[in-house]
């Protein structure tokens, strides 16, 4: 049980009933509110963590600008010292809303209908990374690499490419990728990835599905250049805003401090 | 050219006059002797009367021609200036009747694709909200009792059998607009034979095009056509040992064409009829929306996909663009 306070947001009731069944389970308290017009008055205590927030409120709408002005006026608007993290979760399918929302700063984003597992594994997640940032102690697991989330913006990439839905990782697949990540030629990583978004129709990936590309003989660029360029670009995407190219790329601000001053990226 | 098509008639009857008028004068000449500034004059007249009819002849040649370019090129704005001309009014009047008429038959069209698509698109929302209680909680309830257990394992089995048709669905359904670029196409395979074939170098893959060959297509959703098609040619030589895929590119009178071909068991006649359609599938487990997608797609690159198979083996899918 995590001793931590989240906030839900939607306003299809079996929904919102489903979600806090599945949460309340593993996260203490858990307030779930059909109106998203009560998050100012309900963040305003400093004491939430965590927001899952629907994307979009009343009937027929198609796009996610509801979800995203909810977003902005947390994360911006609120003046508040330490923003909750924020999830958005959306009934729709188009990656490119997930996209358009990490840009926006949110934390991480869920498409319904979600796997229970996996749901409670990301909040748990943005709660951890919340507070980590909030104490600047690094994590020494963090300074190794950041394949993990290169290998999500990978699979995010070419699932838009190749108009496929993104699938959910399973760990043994993971556990694959990051082997492959290890060995140090990102070309090989990318080829496998891309190879596996075409090849496999799954919507979850096991680590037989995992089928690696052929080895580029040369230019095999090392995993430290690759972390250099990624959070390079991350940096100049966000207007060097380093709040959120932390959050992006999935490590604390300390990390980010660190790791920039390593390759001189100031 | 205004006064052209108002006073068409009337022009035509001044040239025919001006003509005659011209032919009269230097008969007039010739049988008289008389004055040879006559026969200059008559000469002159019978010149700009000849200038003046070609000139009409062209007029209605180039109104067709217009009239064409407007409908290739699918702009139903244009109006040709109404006039009660008798020769060349109808003719206004009818090419103006068919711009209207193929601008509103566009309109139409397009409306019919845009409610679809808005339908679609909301269906899709609406079922995945539906859907998401259910999947979630028949799986998080505690089932103690072995009955309910299984009862729940039912109902999130079902449930999530509609989400795969609806995400099948939702695919199907939303094909983005090709990017159309030109693609070289030698360079797209040698890509795709780099990241198709395996790591020992293996490959029962044979690619073949012609080095200068270039395509206008999207060359994503290109890939994502040949790979759909390589993906089943693989199924059917599944544990055929001399399994093998050849895929050719070639131009013909300026179309480009891509054919995959594989000396498989070949489709059975009582599918082959129906392999195109939407989630008809002969694999267990089998969406069925790969060919139809791979279809689709041709069709909004103008193209077509279609398919050979012989009883003998040998399945040829070609690519028309």
């Amino acid at each position: 049980m995590i001793d931590a306070k989240i906030i839900i947001v939607d306003d299809n009731k079996a929904v919102l009933q489903a979600l806090h069944t599945v949460l309340s389970k593993e996260i203490r308290m858990v307030v779930a509110v059909v109106n998203p017009d009560l998050l100012p008055a309900l963040v305003a205590k400093e004491d939430v963590d965590a927001i899952l927030l629907d994307m979009n409120f009343g009937s027929g709408k198609l796009n996610g600008n509801d979800g995203l002005f909810w977003l902005k006026r947390i994360k911006k608007e609120s003046a508040l010292s330490n923003p909750p993290s924020v999830v958005l979760i959306t009934a729709f399918g188009e990656i490119e809303l997930a996209v358009q929302a990490l840009k926006e700063g949110a934390d991480d984003f869920v498409q319904k209908p979600w796997n229970n597992k996996r749901l409670v594994e990301i909040m748990s997640d943005v709660i951890a990374k919340r507070r980590q940032a909030m104490s600047p102690a690094s994590n020494a697991k963090e300074e190794r690499y950041i394949a993990g989330p290169l290998i999500h913006s990978l699979v995010q990439r070419h699932a838009i490419t190749y108009t496929k839905p993104v699938p959910i990782i399973s760990e043994s697949a993971m556990n694959e990728l990051m082997a492959i990540a290890a060995e140090g030629d990102i070309s090989l990583l990318e080829d496998t990835i891309e190879r596996t978004i075409l090849w496999c129709d799954k919507d979850t990936w096991e680590a037989l599905d995992i089928t690696r590309g052929r080895v580029h003989t040369q230019n095999a660029i090392t995993i430290e250049e690759i972390e250099k360029r990624l959070i390079r670009s991350t940096l100049k995407a966000t207007g060097h805003n380093l709040v959120i190219t932390a959050q992006m790329l999935g490590i604390s601000r300390q990390t980010l401090y660190n790791k920039m001053k390593r390759y001189e990226l100031y | 050219m205004n006064y052209i098509n108002k006073y068409y008639t009337i022009m035509w009857a001044t040239a025919v006059l001006l003509l005659l008028a011209g032919c009269m004068a230097a008969t007039a000449f010739h049988i008289n002797n008389s004055d040879y500034r006559l026969s200059i004059v008559a000469y002159i007249t019978m010149g700009a009367a000849l200038l003046l009819i070609i000139r009409l002849i062209r007029y209605p040649i180039k109104m067709a021609h217009h009239f064409m370019d407007c409908i290739s090129a699918k702009e139903h704005n244009t109006y040709f200036i109404r006039n009660n001309d008798l020769l060349i009014g109808g003719l206004s009047e009818k090419m103006n009747y068919t711009l209207q008429k193929c601008s509103h038959e566009r309109e139409r069209l397009e409306r019919t694709v845009v409610y679809n698509e808005r339908i679609m698109r909301v269906m899709s929302h609406e079922l995945r909200n539906s859907l998401a209680p259910i999947i979630s909680l028949s799986e998080h309830c505690d089932n103690r009792e072995e009955s309910t257990a299984k009862n729940m394992q039912v109902i999130h089995n079902q449930a999530t059998a509609v989400n795969d048709f609806v995400n099948a669905f939702h695919r199907l359904s939303n094909i983005p607009a090709p990017k159309i670029a030109d693609v070289n196409i030698s360079a797209l395979f040698k890509r795709l034979a780099h990241l198709l074939c395996d790591e020992k170098g293996k490959c029962s893959l044979q690619f073949t095009a012609p080095q200068e060959l270039v395509i206008k297509a999207d060359a994503n959703q290109l890939i994502l056509v040949l790979v759909n098609l390589l993906h089943n040619s693989f199924h059917a030589l599944h544990g055929q040992q001399n399994g093998k895929i050849e895929i050719l590119a070639s131009s013909s009178e300026g179309k480009g064409y891509i054919t995959v071909k594989d000396n498989g068991p070949g489709i059975a006649e009582e599918h082959i009829e129906h392999i195109f359609e939407p989630f008809y599938s002969t694999k267990t487990g089998g969406t069925g929306i790969g060919l139809p997608l791979s279809r689709q797609i041709m069709f909004l690159h103008g193209g077509d996909l279609k398919v050979l198979s012989t009883r003998a083996g040998n399945t040829i899918f070609i690519l028309q663009f």
